[in-house]
This record gives structure tokens, sequence and C-alpha cells, in this order.
């Protein structure tokens, strides 16, 4: 509907990014990288990583653009995601530099709640969280592991003293902070909640603020962590929840 | 944070509990619980809070039950951070709600959804009820040990155990069905009732948590008969907790 693409093989496994400028820095990486669409802020790469086709796709800024490219990948046969993203620190005395993987996501958004109430926790699979991990810790990657928060409003949150909702904004950001929330995106609980419901494998991996070069470990951190992934599925024989355990 | 008098409603104090506290509803449990712990001595019985603590595999712990529901669950976790206790197992019973989860099952939970009221006196109801991923994966570990089936992922914390079992009865059946449907497509594993305010009050309190629950039964599948039903203990679960006590101890470098 918006993508584009043919109903084309993409591959299970996918990493997204808000901005179409990343998609290359992505699939930089890639070896046979082409590109498939660019329409709307939704540019989609398709290539492979260390032997895994993998997509490159950019969603855009905010949760309601990021719940149509995540259907739509979807209904290409994508079924594990992982979002690279900027994001700002949340905490004063702690956390303020490196790479953050998302536990779960501040629902600070209404897209999500679209599609389940907004009691229900945005949550990443564990499977991805230690694939990210693992791959952080090979790369020697700075990261922390913990919640980050998804907000609708960017400048909601750098500049709310302009908002007529100034007290109820200071106030959230302040229970945030106290919930120790280490993040602050704006697409994390919108992926997690949508693939919840579409039975999907998601993840999240942000950047703190960080230079080029944090970018493009943060990405090599996602790709890898994607290959990781494959190769459990390779190993997995049988089509069980794949967070089960033994019968 | 951590205080040296004797707490409220646990009646413990610094010193009685050791930092990994496994947190059972039924004060039935807790002494069945402490039958899994060597040199299990009772700290404190008052209202439903009952406290032992022992050692497993050389290693301090603790449980202490909490009663049914967030309200008084939350309690026992603010007063067992107070007596320095970090780090904390919720170990249920629960509802399977997804037809792959059998009675026998164990579901390791690393979110709850906040379908109850206690977590709003702490966090806004936008923020996750997320478990410590750590504690998370030493429960994973542990199930693989035990070699009990299990699932991994979200559970459904209510405040209205009838509301559950009898909506059609309440006069707000509507919602209560159309939001356990929800639940269910959203991939909630099963309904219990204390993981949530757990999960919520352990991140403001910048400790850590995860649960593990049996599930008893699920009502999606056929009755169980009374000889299947007399199968289903909770022991694994126990075994499950105490495996993953074992897991966390090495990792914080408390044993070799």
């Amino acid at each position: 509907m918006h993508i584009h693409c043919e109903p084309e093989k993409l591959g299970r496994y996918a990493v997204i990014a808000g901005d179409p400028g990343r998609v290359p820095l992505v699939s930089q990486f890639f070896d046979a990288a082409r590109e498939v669409t660019w329409e709307h802020a939704y540019r989609v790469h398709v290539g492979t990583f260390g032997g895994v086709r993998v997509v490159a796709a950019s969603h855009g800024i905010g949760a309601p653009s990021t719940a149509i490219l995540v259907e739509e990948l979807a209904s290409l046969g994508v079924d594990t995601i992982i979002r690279t993203g900027t994001a700002g620190p949340v905490q004063t005395g702690c956390c303020r530099s490196g790479l953050v993987i998302a536990s779960g996501a501040v629902r600070d958004e209404r897209t999500s709640v679209s599609y389940l109430p907004m009691e229900f926790p945005a949550l990443p699979s564990l499977l991805v969280v230690n694939a990210l991990v693992q791959s952080a810790r090979g790369l020697g990657a700075e990261y922390h592991v913990g919640v980050v928060q998804s907000k609708d409003s960017f400048y909601g949150e750098i500049e709310p003293y302009r908002q007529p909702t100034a007290p109820v904004l200071a106030q959230r950001w302040k229970a945030w902070q106290m919930g120790g929330a280490l993040a602050s995106e704006m697409e994390c609980a919108t992926l997690f909640i949508v693939g919840a419901t579409l039975g999907l494998r998601t993840g999240g991996i942000v950047d703190l603020m960080g230079d080029p070069a944090q970018m493009e470990t943060m990405i090599l951190v996602a790709l890898n962590a994607l290959k990781i992934v494959a190769g459990q599925d390779e190993g997995a024989s049988t089509g069980r929840h794949p967070e089960s355990g033994p019968v | 944070m951590i205080e040296e008098k004797v707490q409220h409603h646990i009646r413990c104090k610094k010193g009685d509990v050791a930092r990994y506290v496994l947190l059972p509803g039924d004060p039935g449990r807790a002494h069945k619980i402490a039958g899994f712990f060597d040199n299990a001595r009772k700290i404190a019985e008052f209202r439903e809070y009952v406290t032992y603590t022992g050692t497993v595999g050389g290693v301090p712990v603790s449980v202490t039950s909490t009663g049914i529901g967030s309200p008084s669950a939350v309690i026992a976790v603010e007063e067992l951070a107070k007596c320095g206790a970090d780090t904390f197992i919720r170990v249920g019973t629960s509802g399977g709600m997804q037809t792959f989860v059998k009675p026998g099952d164990v579901v390791i939970a690393q979110g709850a959804i906040r379908d109850e009221g206690t977590s709003l006196h702490y966090l806004p109801v936008e923020f996750p009820a997320v478990a410590s991923i750590d504690v998370v994966n030493a429960l994973v570990a542990g199930a693989q040990k035990v070699g009990v089936r299990y699932h991994v992922g979200v559970v459904q914390s209510k405040d209205s155990f009838y509301g559950q079992h009898e909506p059609e009865r309440m006069p707000v059946a509507d919602r209560l069905k159309y939001r356990w449907n929800a639940w269910i497509r959203g991939g909630a594993l099963a309904s219990e009732m204390e993981c949530a305010g757990i999960f919520i009050a352990a991140c403001t309190l910048g400790v850590r948590a995860a649960g593990v629950c049996l599930a008893a039964g699920n009502q999606l599948l056929p009755e169980l008969s009374e000889e299947e039903r007399a199968k289903i203990t909770v022991d694994d679960t126990i075994r499950v907790a105490i495996e993953a006590v074992k897991a966390l101890a090495k990792a914080d470098g408390e044993i070799r």
C-alpha cells in the first residue's frame, strides 16, 4: 500500500530506522545491495549480510508512519525487526553516552492504542534482546540495557516549557526518570506493540546522541544480532514457539 | 534506603532477609518453599506475610508470602527492599491464555499487563511493567536445568479473580471480555495477579524482579480430570526459581 514492494521475497530479517538517509548506511554492509523502493519516508534496500538475506528500511519520524511500515513488512514475510535509532539520555547521573538496548518502551504515544489497551507492556522479544547484547559485547560497544521512552512530540521533550501542557510534560518526564528509563526516542513502543499483535520478533537499539562512528557501530550490532537470530532459527528444527523450552 | 527498624507489615529488619527473595502469594506456599531450603528458619509471620531465610547451594535466600493481589505484594517488596533485598522472583500460579500453554507448563514473565490499580500509584500506565532481563535469563536457565516445559513472555496481572473467571456476572462484562481477548491477541501467555505491581515497584526502587508461574489450568482447553489435576504440582516451578537464584548468585559473584 505504502512501501510499494512487489510481493517479492524480502526474507525474514529487517533493520529499520527513521531516516531514509540511514538506509544506505545499513546496506553499505550488505553483499549485492539493491534499492527496492523509495516513496514518502519509506526507502527499502535488500541484500545479504553474512549470508543472511536482510532488509534495510526507513519508517519516517513517529509512531503512525512506523506502524504502517511494520504492518507492510510483515505482510511481505518479514518476521524479525530491529529498530536502530537516535535518542536522548533520560538519566542525569549515568547512561549519558553509548548505546541503549531496549528492554521495554514507555507507550508515550497513541498509535499503539489502536492495537492494544495501554496496560499491555511494550516489550521486545527476549531472544532479540539477548542477541543484541551478545552482538554489542562482541563488538566491544558501550551499551546499557533498559527502558526507553517512545514519545509523539519531539519538541514536547526538548522545549517542554513552550507547551501549554508544560506542567504535565515535566511531571511525566520526572516519572520516566524515576522509573529508570534510559533513553528518549519515538518509535520503539509502536514497533513492539504492533509486532506483538502480528506475532513478530522485535528489538530496538538506540544511540545516545553519538558520533558517526557510534552510529556505524550500532548498525553493525543490529546486523550481527540478526545473524545470531538467523543462526538460531536454522538450528531450530520445529515450528514451535521460539521462546518455549523442551517438551 | 535500607532501614534498621522492624518493618511495619512484614515484621522483618535489616539482616533478617537475603538479597534474593522468592515471593509466593500463598502463606502456605512460603512454608512449602522453605522446605526446599537448607537451614531454613522462620523469621516472621504476621497477616499474610510469612518469611523464612535459609540457603540453597550455599546461597542465602529468603521467601516471603505476599497475599493475593498487587496492593499487598508491593508492601512486601517495599519493606523487603528496606531490609536490604535487591532481587525478587515471584513464584506463583496462573491460568494459561494460549492453547500451547498446557497445565503443568511453567511461564516466565518478561513483562506484565498492568490490569490493576496499584502500579498507577508509582508510574503512569504507559510505563511498561518489565522484568529484569538478567533475572529472566536466570529463570530460563533454571527451567532448562530442571527440564520443565516453559514459555517466556507477557502475563496479565489483574485485580479481580472473579472478573476473569465469571465475567458474565459483572456489570462491566463486555469490557472484561473484549479486553481478555485483546490480551490473548497480543500474545499474553497466562493470567495472574501480582507481577505488574511487583515489576513496577521494583523499577522505582532500583531493584531487580521477574516472575515464574505454574500454569495450573487453562480455560481454553478441556477441563482436566481429577487424576490429571492431581499430577500438577508447583514443585518444579519452585525448583526453577531456586536454580535461578543459584545462577544469579554466581553471576553476582556471591559464590564461585
